[in-house]
C-alpha cells in the first residue's frame, strides 16, 4: 500500500469474491453496473448514433435510435467545414505542449513542496490551490489583453501559457500525493550506491511515479483539448483550435446537428483511444500517491 | 461628457488620418500589407463566393495586400471585439448587428466613412442607415436587411376553405380561427415564439405605442402607455388564440418547430420559411415544400404591420491601421452586384433602388413590401443593455404564460429600461 | 496570489537559519524519517526548493497574478468600455462596486443558488462516483470494462459538444427524452419544457454537470479502493460487521484523502461552472438561472460595468475561501503525517 503502481493491479482481485456463489453475487450489481452504463452513455450514444445517420433524420419527431441507413455523409460534409485537419493538428500541439510542460514544471514543483522543508512552503501550497477559484471568466480581459503586452495573442505559446496555469496547480497538487508516498529509504539506498540526488531521483523516484504522471498527463490532455473559450479569445481564426472548429456548426440560421456530432465524434476519438491505452495505468495512478494520507 | 468629448477628437483625427489614437498609425496606407475582416458565420457559410469576390475586386486594386477573413458566431463575436479593441491590433472591418451599434457609436469605437465612396449610398435603407448613424456623421456601411414575412401553408388554409392570403387583420384572423378549430389545440394556427420580441415590440407600434422615447435629451420607456398595453394585449390575444407549442422558447429553432408540421403559419425572417422546407428540416414529406406561401403581415387597425428591419453594417474601428484598405474592401463587398448576391440568398438589399423591383416578383414581394412600414430600436446609448439584458423577452414571456398581468410586466419592463437606456 | 508573494518575499529571511529542529526528517535527501533527524548538516541550500518552484511561480504569478492584481485593482475603479479601449485606468471608486453588489438582493439570491447548485453538484457527484466505484469491484470483467469505455468516453466529451446534446435531448419539441419518457404509461411529456420551472431546469443542468463530472471521481475512486487492504475488510467482516459498517468503519477512513482532495476539487470546479449554465440558456440566462459566474460575466460583457464583473469575481474567490477553510486544513495534512 506505501508503494504506488504495485498493488493496484494485484488487489483488484478481491479475494473475498472466489467460491461457487459468485456467478450469483455479481448478477445485481452487474445489472446495476449496465443500469449506469445506459444512462451514463446515452449522451455518447445519441452523439455518434446522429453522427451516423442521414442529415435528414436528425430531428425527426419519432427519433430513430439505430441509424436506418448507415452514411458517412455528415463526416464529409464536417471535414468539408473550415480547416479541420488545422485546427486538430493546433489542437494536438497545444495539449502536447501543455501536457508536457505542464508534467515537468509541475513534478518540480510537487518535489519542492514534498521534499524540501523552507519557510512558506505552507503558504505555497495554499496559494497554488487557491489560484483555482479564480473564476477564469472574470479574468478573460486582464488575461487578454496581458497576453497581448507579452505579445503572445494568437500565438501557440500564449495558449499554452494560458492552460498551464489550471493544470499546473492540479498536477502540483496531485503529484505532491505521490511523492510523500514514496519512502525517502529508495532514494537514500540509492545515493549510498554512488547515484548524486538527481540521478538517484531520475532512477528511482521516476519509475515509481509513473501512475501519478499518466494520471495528470490526462487531467491536462482533456483540459487542453476540450477548452473553448480562451481558445476562441485568443487565437483568431486561422490559429483556431478544434473545440472553436465546432462552433463553425452553429450559425443565425441553425445549428447543423447531425455534422456537428460527426465533427465531435472525430474529435473525442483520439482522446477515448489515448485514455483506454492507459487506462490501467491511470485507475492504478490516480490514487496510489493520494490514498496514503 | 469628457470622455465624449475624447472619443470625438480621437475619431476626427483617426478619419482624417492624421495619427493614431494609443496605436501608432504612422505611416499607415503604405505599410500595412494586410487587412483583416471580421465576418459573421453567415457569410462563410452561406455565401463565401460574395466574400470571394470582394476579395478579387480588392485584389485588383490593392496588388499584393492579403485579406485576411475571420468568421465569428453572434454570441461570441462582440466579447472578442470588446477584448481586441483594447489592443492596437484591431480587425480593419467587423460586421455589426445594426442593433448592436449604438454603444459602440456612443464611445467612439468606429470611424467615420465618407459615404459618397460606396455605390447607393443615397439610397440606403433608413434602418441601416439609422443603426450607423452619430450626430449626425455616418460610421458604417449597411451590408444586408432581413424583413419579416408571414408565411403560411396552402394547403391547411385551403382545407379551410381559405384559398388567398388574407388582406387584412379581420380575414387573417378568421382564417386562423378557422384553422385551429379543425386542427385541435396541440397545434398552433400561429406558431409565435414567446420570446420573439421583434413580433412582440411590433404589435406594440401597430397599436401606436412605442418602447422608449426621447424627450429633453433623455430617453424613458413607455411600455405601460395605455397604447403599449393595447398593443401588447392584442399580441397576447394571439398568444391565447392560436399559439399551442411551447410558450417558453425562444425563436431560435422557430424554423425547425415549423418543419415538424405541427403549425400552419408563423411570422419570421424570410429565410425561415424556405429553411423550414428543407428536407433536412420538413418532417410533413414535403408538404412545406411545396405549400409555402409568403405575404405581408397586416397591421390590426389596417395596412401593415410594423415590420422590423433586422440586417448587419459592416464597420472600421477607429484603431484600425488600414482604413483606406478597409473601405475599399467594404465598397466591392457591398456594391450592386454584391447585393444581388445577396438577394438571392434570401436578404434584402441595403438599398431602396435595388428593393423596388423585387416588389414584382411574386417570391419576393412579400419581403419587399414589408418595407413598406417600418420600425427600429430606440437609438439610445444604452439600447444594447437593454436587448442583452432580455428584458423585453422576459416580459413577453412573463405575459404569455400569465406570470404577470400585461400592465405589471409592462411596469417592471419599464422599470429595467430606464435604469440603463442612457447609460453608457 | 496574495499569499505565494508573501511567502517569496520572506524566502531570504528564511536562509539564514535552515531550522534544523522543528522539521524533522524533511529535507534531507535520502533521510529516512524518524531515523534520519538530525543526521548531518543539510547540503540543500534554501534556495534550492524556490528553483524548483521557480518555474510553476513565474507562470502562475504572470498569466494569473498578475491579471488578478489587475482585476483587483479594477474592482475599485469606475471601469467600462471607454476606459478599456482608450487605456485609461479609470476613476477610483473606492469600495463602491462592492457595496452596490453586497446592497443588491439580487446578488444573495445568486449566491444563494450558487451554493445550492453546488452542493447539490458535488454530493451527486460524490455519491455517483462512490456508488459506481464500488460497483466496479463486485462487477464482472466484461462489464467494468464497458462502464470505464463509458466514463472515459464521457469524460473526454468536449463540454460545448455536451451541452449541445443535452439540450438537443431534453428539447421539447424533438428532444428524445420526452418522447421517451412518453412511452412509458401513463406519463405524457409531450412538449413538456424542462427550463419553463427554473428549479426543474437547473436539475436538468446539475445532471449535466455530475455526468461530466462523475467519471474522474469514479476512476480515482475505484482506483483507491482497489488498494483497501483487503485483509482489514475481511477481519472487520470475520467480526461480524455488515457492509455497511466495512465500508464506514473501514473503507472510508482508508479513503478519506482522496475524497477529501476530489471533494475539495469538485466544489472548487463546480462553482465555477460557467459554459453549461451559459450556453444551456442559450447565452442568456434568465435571472432565475443566474450563477456567480455567469452573473459576474453579465455585469462585464452585457452591462460593460467591467467594474462590477470583477468585484463579484472578488468576492467568489473570497467565498470559495470561506467554503474551503475547514478542507485547506485537511488537504494540507497530506504529507505532513511523517
Amino acid at each position: 500500500m506505501s508503494v504506488p503502481g504495485t498493488t493496484a493491479g494485484r488487489r483488484s482481485l478481491p479475494p473475498a469474491r472466489r467460491g461457487g456463489a459468485d456467478g450469483g453475487r455479481r448478477t445485481v450489481p452487474n445489472l446495476l453496473a449496465l443500469v449506469f452504463a445506459v444512462t451514463a452513455g446515452f449522451p455518447l450514444y445519441w452523439m455518434v448514433n446522429t453522427a451516423f445517420k442521414p442529415a435528414r433524420d436528425a430531428l425527426a419527431p419519432e427519433p430513430k435510435f439505430l441509424p436506418a441507413a448507415p452514411t458517412l455523409e455528415n463526416f464529409r460534409d464536417a471535414l468539408e467545414v473550415g480547416d479541420f485537419w488545422g485546427s486538430v493538428g493546433r489542437s494536438a500541439t497545444v495539449a502536447g505542449a501543455t501536457v508536457g510542460i505542464g508534467l515537468v514544471v509541475g513534478l518540480l514543483a510537487a518535489v519542492a513542496v514534498s521534499r524540501f522543508a523552507f519557510r512558506g512552503r505552507r503558504a505555497v501550497i495554499v496559494a497554488v490551490l487557491a489560484v483555482q477559484m479564480v473564476p477564469l471568466v472574470a479574468m478573460i480581459i486582464p488575461v487578454f489583453l496581458l497576453l497581448n503586452e507579452i505579445g503572445q495573442v494568437d500565438r501557440i505559446t500564449g495558449l499554452v501559457l494560458t492552460y498551464l496555469t489550471f493544470v499546473l496547480p492540479f498536477t502540483v497538487w496531485t503529484l505532491r500525493g505521490f511523492i510523500v508516498n514514496i519512502p525517502k529509504e529508495l532514494e537514500e539506498a540509492a545515493m549510498v550506491d554512488g547515484c548524486t540526488r538527481t540521478g538517484a531521483f531520475l532512477r528511482v523516484v521516476l519509475p515509481l511515479l509513473a501512475p501519478g504522471l499518466v494520471a495528470t498527463s490526462i487531467y491536462a490532455l482533456v483540459q487542453a483539448w476540450n477548452e473553448y473559450l480562451y481558445a476562441m479569445l485568443i487565437m483568431s481564426q486561422d490559429n483556431q483550435t478544434a473545440t472553436v472548429w465546432l462552433g463553425n456548426f452553429v450559425t443565425s440560421r441553425g445549428t447543423d446537428y447531425a455534422p456537428m456530432m460527426a465533427g465531435s465524434t472525430l474529435m473525442a476519438l483520439p482522446v477515448v483511444v489515448f485514455f483506454l491505452i492507459v487506462q490501467r495505468k491511470v485507475a492504478a495512478g490516480l490514487t496510489s500517491g493520494a490514498v496514503k494520507g | 461628457m469628457k470622455r465624449g468629448l475624447m472619443a470625438a477628437v480621437c475619431v476626427a483625427a483617426m478619419t482624417a488620418g492624421i495619427a493614431g489614437c494609443g496605436a501608432d498609425g504612422g505611416g499607415e496606407e503604405a505599410a500595412a500589407r494586410e487587412i483583416t475582416v471580421w465576418l459573421t458565420v453567415d457569410a462563410q457559410k452561406n455565401w463565401p463566393e460574395l466574400v470571394k469576390q470582394a476579395d478579387q475586386a480588392f485584389a485588383a486594386r490593392h496588388k499584393g495586400v492579403k485579406v485576411k477573413h475571420e468568421y465569428f458566431e453572434w454570441t461570441a463575436k462582440n466579447q472578442k471585439l470588446d477584448a481586441v479593441l483594447a489592443t492596437d491590433k484591431v480587425p480593419d472591418v467587423v460586421e455589426m448587428g445594426n442593433s448592436e451599434t449604438l454603444g459602440y457609436l456612443a464611445k467612439g469605437a468606429f470611424a467615420e466613412i465618407d459615404p459618397s465612396r460606396f455605390e447607393n449610398s443615397e439610397q440606403w435603407l433608413d434602418a441601416l442607415r439609422e443603426s450607423v448613424t452619430w450626430n449626425g456623421k455616418l460610421y458604417g456601411v449597411p451590408y444586408y436587411a432581413g424583413a419579416r414575412t408571414a408565411t403560411w401553408r396552402t394547403d391547411i388554409a385551403e382545407e379551410v376553405g381559405v384559398d388567398e392570403p388574407p388582406a387584412d387583420w379581420k380575414e387573417l384572423t378568421a382564417a386562423l380561427d378557422k384553422i385551429q378549430k379543425k386542427k385541435g389545440d396541440k397545434f398552433s394556427a400561429w406558431y409565435q415564439p414567446t420570446r420573439d420580441w421583434y413580433t412582440g415590440m411590433a404589435f406594440v407600434k401597430d397599436a401606436g405605442g412605442d418602447i422608449a422615447e426621447l424627450e429633453g435629451g433623455k430617453w424613458t420607456a413607455t411600455l405601460s402607455t395605455p397604447e403599449s398595453v393595447k398593443g401588447l394585449k392584442n399580441w397576447k390575444a394571439v398568444i391565447d388564440a392560436y399559439m399551442h407549442g411551447d410558450k417558453n422558447k425562444d425563436d431560435a429553432d422557430r424554423y425547425i418547430v415549423y418543419g415538424q408540421g405541427r403549425s400552419a403559419m408563423i411570422y419570421a425572417n424570410s429565410w425561415e420559411g424556405a429553411t423550414a422546407a428543407d428536407p433536412k428540416f420538413d418532417k410533413t414529406g414535403g408538404k412545406l415544400a411545396e405549400n409555402l406561401e409568403s405575404f405581408a403581415l397586416p397591421g390590426t387597425k389596417g395596412g401593415l404591420m410594423p415590420n422590423f428591419i433586422g440586417g448587419s453594417d459592416l464597420v472600421i474601428p477607429a484603431k484600425s491601421d488600414a482604413k483606406e484598405m478597409a473601405a475599399d474592401w467594404i465598397k466591392g463587398f457591398t456594391d450592386t452586384k454584391a447585393q444581388r448576391g445577396l438577394i438571392e440568398k434570401g436578404n434584402l438589399p441595403n438599398a431602396k433602388s435595388l428593393l423596388a423591383p423585387l416588389a414584382d416578383d411574386p417570391e419576393t414581394a412579400a419581403a419587399a413590401r414589408a418595407n413598406e412600414n417600418t420600425w427600429f430600436v430606440p437609438m439610445a446609448p444604452g439600447w444594447l443593455q437593454v436587448e442583452k439584458k432580455q428584458v423585453l423577452q422576459n416580459m413577453l414571456n412573463d405575459i404569455a404564460v400569465g406570470k404577470k398581468s400585461v400592465e405589471a410586466a409592462a411596469k417592471d419592463a419599464d422599470a429595467q429600461i430606464n435604469a440603463v437606456i442612457n447609460g453608457g | 496570489m496574495s499569499a505565494a508573494d508573501t511567502s517569496i518575499a520572506r524566502a531570504p529571511a528564511g536562509r539564514p537559519s535552515p531550522a534544523p529542529g522543528p522539521d524533522p526528517g524533511k529535507a534531507p535527501p535520502g533521510k529516512p524519517h524518524g531515523g534520519g533527524r538530525g543526521r548531518g548538516p543539510r547540503r540543500d541550500p534554501a534556495w534550492a526548493p524556490w528553483l524548483l518552484l521557480a518555474p510553476t511561480l513565474l507562470v502562475l504569478a504572470l498569466v494569473l497574478g498578475y491579471p488578478l492584481v489587475r482585476l483587483l485593482v479594477i474592482s475599485f475603479r469606475q471601469y467600462g468600455q471607454a476606459e478599456l479601449w482608450q487605456g485609461l485606468p479609470g476613476d477610483w471608486q473606492g469600495l463602491a462596486n462592492y457595496t452596490h453588489i453586497l446592497t443588491d438582493g439580487a446578488f444573495w439570491s445568486v449566491v444563494l443558488r450558487t451554493l445550492l447548485f453546488t452542493l447539490a453538484a458535488v454530493t451527486l457527484t460524490m455519491t455517483v462516483g462512490m456508488a459506481v466505484a464500488l460497483l466496479l469491484q463486485r462487477v464482472s470483467t466484461w462489464v467494468k470494462v464497458l462502464v470505464n469505455i463509458v466514463l472515459v468516453a464521457s469524460w473526454s466529451m468536449p463540454v460545448v459538444v455536451a451541452i449541445t446534446v443535452f439540450k438537443w435531448m431534453f428539447d421539447s419539441d424533438y428532444g428524445v427524452l420526452n418522447w421517451l419518457f412518453s412511452r412509458i404509461p401513463g406519463v405524457d411529456l409531450e412538449g413538456h419544457n424542462w427550463f419553463t420551472d427554473s428549479t426543474q431546469g437547473l436539475a436538468v443542468i446539475v445532471l449535466l454537470v455530475v455526468w461530466g463530472a462523475v467519471p474522474f471521481v469514479a476512476i480515482t475512486l475505484h482506483a483507491g479502493l482497489t488498494q483497501v487492504p483487503k485483509e482489514l475488510e475481511e477481519a472487520a467482516r470475520l467480526d461480524g460487521a455488515g457492509p455497511v459498517k466495512v465500508f464506514r468503519h473501514v473503507t472510508v477512513p482508508v479513503l478519506k484523502p482522496v475524497i477529501v482532495m476530489l471533494t475539495t476539487l469538485s466544489v472548487i470546479w463546480d462553482m465555477g461552472v460557467f459554459p453549461q449554465v451559459f450556453l444551456m440558456r442559450d447565452g442568456h440566462p434568465e435571472p432565475e438561472y443566474q450563477v456567480l459566474t455567469t452573473y459576474s460575466y453579465d455585469q462585464a460583457f452585457v452591462v460593460n460595468d467591467y467594474d462590477a464583473g470583477a468585484a463579484i469575481a472578488v468576492v467568489t474567490v473570497l467565498l470559495l475561501l470561506g467554503v474551503m477553510a475547514v478542507y485547506m486544513r485537511q488537504m494540507l495534512k497530506i504529507g505532513e503525517v511523517e
